[in-house]
């Protein structure tokens, strides 16, 4: 087979290994410039500018191993955490205002306030002298505008007599 | 006949007995723990009332004011499904307390305003103390007695109810 028909077999892709080895050998010895001869030889220093890269296989797996793996980048990572922290806050927050309101139901369901337990209600048993003297300090007011009143009233009732006397 | 009268007789005290108004002891038996009820027994009334007042003068008369027992009845903070047992009770309380006469009471203030009602009565008693005993009822069965005992005047009483922090 000479050099035109294997070149017509490469080609169609129809060339063997060996056969493409020959055609590179050809080609690096022709001394004639053609289309081939330039694209043989591109292939051969292309091929070998590949084989000069030389590296250290132990060196690349140790890099490899040492290289630490990160599922997320940091900031989302640190974004997650606070978004958790942020959810457990509000999610106490809830649960303790809800058995706080549970526990002021039960609370106020029956609660004897003594001197035993006055530490722990002293709010609630203010709140309640507060409410019952508050209906001491309205009625009394309410009373003493009436008294005002009345005075007012006598007062100008007996304006009201003296004129008529007069 | 003999015999007929000294039941008769008997039949009048025991009838007497049991038609007077409740002590305010056997009411805080009544109704301590009962849903709807909060009892406040202190024997130390300071403790609570010193942080309620504003001026210097009611501070001192503060310091006249030994023991308190209050009672109150409300629903208000109560579950909707515990309200009609609990209003049972408070029905009672409410008659027992619009019902109550300190017959051995000086009244020193008495006010009435549509469902609304105040008395208030004052007292020195045998061991030298003097007492005030207030009974509040309003709507829908809200009611409360309140107990003082100390060495206040009647003044002081109404300067304590005129300076309470609202």
């Amino acid at each position: 087979m000479n050099i035109d028909e294997l070149i017509e077999k490469y080609y169609n892709g129809e060339t063997t290994p060996a056969e493409e080895a020959l055609l590179r050998k050809h080609f690096a010895e022709a001394n004639e410039k053609s289309p081939e001869k330039d694209m043989f030889e591109f292939f051969s220093s292309e091929s070998n500018a590949f084989g000069e890269i030389e590296f250290d296989e132990s060196e690349l797996l140790s890099k490899i191993s040492n290289t630490k793996i990160s599922r997320f980048p940091s900031f989302w990572k640190y974004a997650s955490i606070a978004a958790i922290l942020i959810l457990a806050i509000n999610a106490y927050i809830f649960i303790s205002k809800f058995a706080s309101n549970d526990n002021k139901q039960q609370y106020t369901s029956g609660i004897v306030i003594t001197d035993e337990n006055i530490a722990i209600n002293k709010e609630k048993a203010a709140l309640e002298l507060q409410k019952a003297f508050s209906h001491l300090n309205n009625s009394q007011k309410i009373v003493n505008e009436n008294l005002m009143n009345l005075k007012k009233l006598n007062e100008a009732n007996n304006y009201l007599e003296i004129l008529i006397t007069n | 006949m003999k015999v007929f009268y000294k039941i008769l007789l008997l039949l009048i005290i025991v009838g007497s007995a049991v038609a007077q108004p409740m002590s305010i002891t056997s009411l805080t038996e009544l109704y301590s723990g009962k849903d709807g009820f909060i009892v406040l027994n202190l024997n130390d009334a300071g403790i609570v009332l010193r942080d309620l007042v504003k001026n210097k003068s009611a501070q001192e008369a503060i310091k006249t004011v030994k023991k308190v027992t209050l009672i109150r009845f409300s629903t208000e903070e109560l579950k909707d499904e515990r309200k009609a047992e609990a209003m049972k009770e408070g029905k009672n309380f409410f008659n027992q307390v619009k019902n109550f006469r300190a017959s051995d009471y000086e009244e020193i203030l008495s006010f009435s305003q549509g469902s609304n009602r105040l008395r208030s009565y004052y007292k020195k008693n045998e061991r030298g103390d003097n007492e005030f005993i207030m009974t509040v009822t309003a709507e829908e069965y809200n009611s409360l007695i309140m107990y003082l005992s100390g060495s206040f005047t009647k003044e002081e009483i109404l300067e304590i109810a005129k300076s309470i922090k609202f």
